[in-house]
């Protein structure tokens, strides 16, 4: 991982733990309004969480101030990220992909699950990755297919969307 | 005892039952198989068609879809880092990495062999516990419940490699964000504002799909090309992962104990007994160094106790009527549904249909694993297609099965803000595990933590099974911190040093080699 790429991750944890920090803060104080039982749990969790975030930004700030300022690897049990995606242009590819998802979630609920995935599909294949015109169809086709066998065998209900407009029978 | 178990076998043998056993397993597949759909809602499905049907034949069927779920949701966490049920969670954290390097049909040949292992084992232990069970599970109370639930959240620093501050702080957010919606001690409605849809809190299916499911898709559509990566073969196949699961047989025994014995305690959800498992494993492993990048016992374990916990699910339903989980709730109403009463009276009255609860289970493995093994081999072929092509199938079902949950625009909402989290998270390598750890567990703490200090005041803390499980937080807390320590020392003076081996190494050759000069001359 590029040297940039590592202080773009850096500078985005720490605006994460600052953003609990914040949580923490209104959890204690909108919980001062709830009763006792509903109210102890809250309030030790926030406190809990404050003090674990003073001490992450502590740890941040001797580890990259004083003791390693060239770098802070971190690994953690989770599914890692590529190399090739952690820097500035992989976050933009992500949230520009993120951005067509967001758009099918609006599609979805103005048109409902099947209008707006005969409109997302081959939008996404066509102007996103360039698709053959046949696979896009078969896709299309498919989904529409499984719909139905989900709707029809599972009873299984469809996001109508604002407009409720009929597709499936 | 023994008539019935034999009588039972016959009961289940006829053929209608083993075909209503079988359609139930098929089910049970399918629905796996399809992220965020659980035997919850496979049950349900088939809920209204046993009126009036045989007893036995849908009981079997039920139990052949609760057996089925654990197996086929193996599909979508390994083949897509999509956690097919909440029960399989864990096991993306090695499946999917696995998969990624070409290893698809190793991981779930190693995942099934494991499940069908744990499940027979499963059935096995309730057949041994049945007698025994009863005074076992009304040992715990409210505080053993309570340090059970904290014993969960000791994972969380397994679980967050070498930054544990940053899975605390994850575990954080999990534990405020499970706290929304009613409040489990009190009759009050936190942060919920007025909306309806909060009022029951966030749904873990969602939470878990959104938290996973989006930023996989989102990153493997920007990424591009396929699942596996350029270069990966297939791997050998199923019968690799088999062989893996032999190897590493008594981590399978080990684990689907733990499964049917933590299964056996109502409100231990699966995912609390997937998470364990995969913590515990981490744990006791003397190599950490692949966990997390495909270690097939991050496979095997889970999912040998993620079978073997229906077993202990069982008990609590069958002996006291008390459903172990939300699906055998749905069981337990079919069993009312037959005119059968759950309790303790049944074993005394109608041992024949324990024993057929317990074959079915059995065989309802066995037969599931056989199925998957058969589908694992083509289905892991689709690890390299195109990831453009399997994306908008896989984003269509992921948001069908969120919608399933209360089918409120608010699901897709909340589908999209937990993506858009644990895409974040994903992206600046904050622990998205410890953050589902802390909000599946959030209910719990705070229900148990209130009923111990209502009915003990803080004398709780002295009980003996308290103090035992207390202790066992603490070695597994600072064990498992002490050997990742040792680890990374072992580690980092290899980095530093790793002259001496090749030195010696070296100074080997050259002693062979003058030897031989010697012998020549």
């Amino acid at each position: 991982m590029s040297h940039d790429a590592q202080r773009l991750q850096q500078m985005m944890r720490t605006a994460f733990v600052l953003v609990v920090v914040a949580l923490a803060v209104a959890v204690i104080w909108t919980a001062a309004d709830f009763r006792r039982a509903a109210r102890l749990f809250p309030v030790v969790a926030g406190y809990a969480t404050l003090a674990i975030c003073a001490l992450e930004l502590m740890r941040q700030f001797i580890r990259r101030r004083l003791l390693a300022p060239e770098g802070d690897d971190v690994s953690t049990a989770d599914i890692a990220i590529q190399a090739e995606e952690s820097g500035l242009d992989g976050l933009k590819r992500g949230l520009g992909v993120f951005g067509w998802v967001l758009g099918y979630m609006a599609l979805i609920m103005v048109l409902g699950m099947p209008w707006a995935t005969v409109l997302f599909v081959p939008l996404l294949l066509h102007l996103r990755f360039q698709s053959d015109w046949r696979a896009t169809l078969g896709i299309v086709l498919g989904l529409l297919v499984l719909m139905w066998t989900l709707k029809t065998f599972l009873m299984m209900r469809m996001p109508p969307g604002l407009l409720n407009l009929p597709l499936l029978p | 005892m023994w008539d019935a178990l034999i009588s039972s076998f016959f009961i289940i043998s006829d053929p209608f039952r083993m075909g209503m056993l079988m359609l139930g397993v098929s089910i049970g597949i399918i629905v796996g198989i399809l992220p965020g759909l659980g035997g919850l809602m496979g049950m349900a499905l088939v809920l209204p068609f046993l009126f009036g049907m045989d007893a036995y034949a849908g009981v079997a069927m039920l139990i052949g879809i609760a057996a089925a779920v654990p197996s086929s949701d193996t599909f979508p966490s390994v083949l897509m880092g999509i956690p097919g049920s909440s029960g399989s969670q864990a096991t993306v954290m090695d499946g999917y990495p696995m998969a990624r390097k070409g290893q698809a049909a190793r991981a779930l040949g190693a995942a099934f062999s494991a499940s069908m292992i744990g499940g027979v084992l499963g059935a096995l232990a309730l057949t041994a516990l049945v007698p025994f069970a009863r005074p076992v599970v009304l040992m715990f109370g409210a505080p053993e419940l309570l340090m059970l639930t904290i014993l969960g959240l000791s994972m969380v620093g397994v679980l967050s490699g070498n930054r544990p501050l940053l899975g605390i702080i994850a575990a954080c957010v999990g534990l405020t964000l499970g706290m929304v919606g009613g409040a489990p001690a009190a009759p009050e409605y936190r942060w919920a504002y007025g909306n309806v849809y909060l009022f029951d809190g966030f749904s873990l299916v969602i939470v878990a799909l959104g938290l996973f499911a989006i930023p996989e898709i989102v990153d493997l559509l920007a990424r591009g090309g396929s699942i596996a990566q350029r270069g990966a073969v297939l791997g050998s196949g199923w019968l690799d992962g088999v062989r893996d699961t032999l190897r590493h047989k008594w981590l399978v025994v080990r684990h689907s104990l733990i499964g049917v014995a933590v299964g056996a305690i109502p409100g231990m959800g699966s995912s609390i007994i997937d998470w364990l498992n995969y913590g515990y494993v981490v744990t006791r492993a003397k190599d950490k160094s692949q966990f997390g990048k495909g270690d097939v016992r991050g496979v095997i374990a889970p999912e040998a106790a993620n079978n073997a916990r229906e077993g202990g699910v069982l008990m609590p339903t069958l002996l006291f009527g008390v459903p172990g989980s939300s699906s055998m709730a749905l069981f337990l109403g079919a069993l009312l549904i037959f005119g059968i009463q759950p309790g303790p009276a049944l074993l005394r009255d109608d041992l024949d249909l324990v024993f057929v609860i317990i074959w079915s289970l059995a065989l309802a493995n066995v037969f599931g694993t056989l199925i998957c093994l058969a589908l694992s081999r083509p289905i892991s072929r689709l690890t390299f297609v195109p990831f453009r092509y399997i994306a908008p199938v896989v984003l269509c079902i992921v948001i069908l099965g969120a919608w399933q949950e209360t089918r409120h625009v608010g699901d897709l909402i909340t589908l999209t803000a937990f993506g858009l989290l644990g895409w974040t998270m994903k992206r600046i390598v904050m622990p998205r595990p410890p953050l589902l750890v802390g909000f599946i567990l959030s209910v719990l703490v705070e229900r148990y933590l209130w009923m111990s200090y209502n009915l003990y005041d803080w004398d709780w803390i002295t009980r003996p099974l308290v103090l035992a499980i207390a202790m066992l937080c603490v070695v597994l807390v600072v064990g498992g911190t002490m050997m990742k320590q040792r680890v990374q020392v072992a580690e980092s003076a290899k980095e530093v040093n790793p002259a001496p081996v090749v030195a010696g190494t070296q100074r080997a050759q050259v002693g062979e080699t003058a030897k031989e000069v010697d012998r020549v001359s």
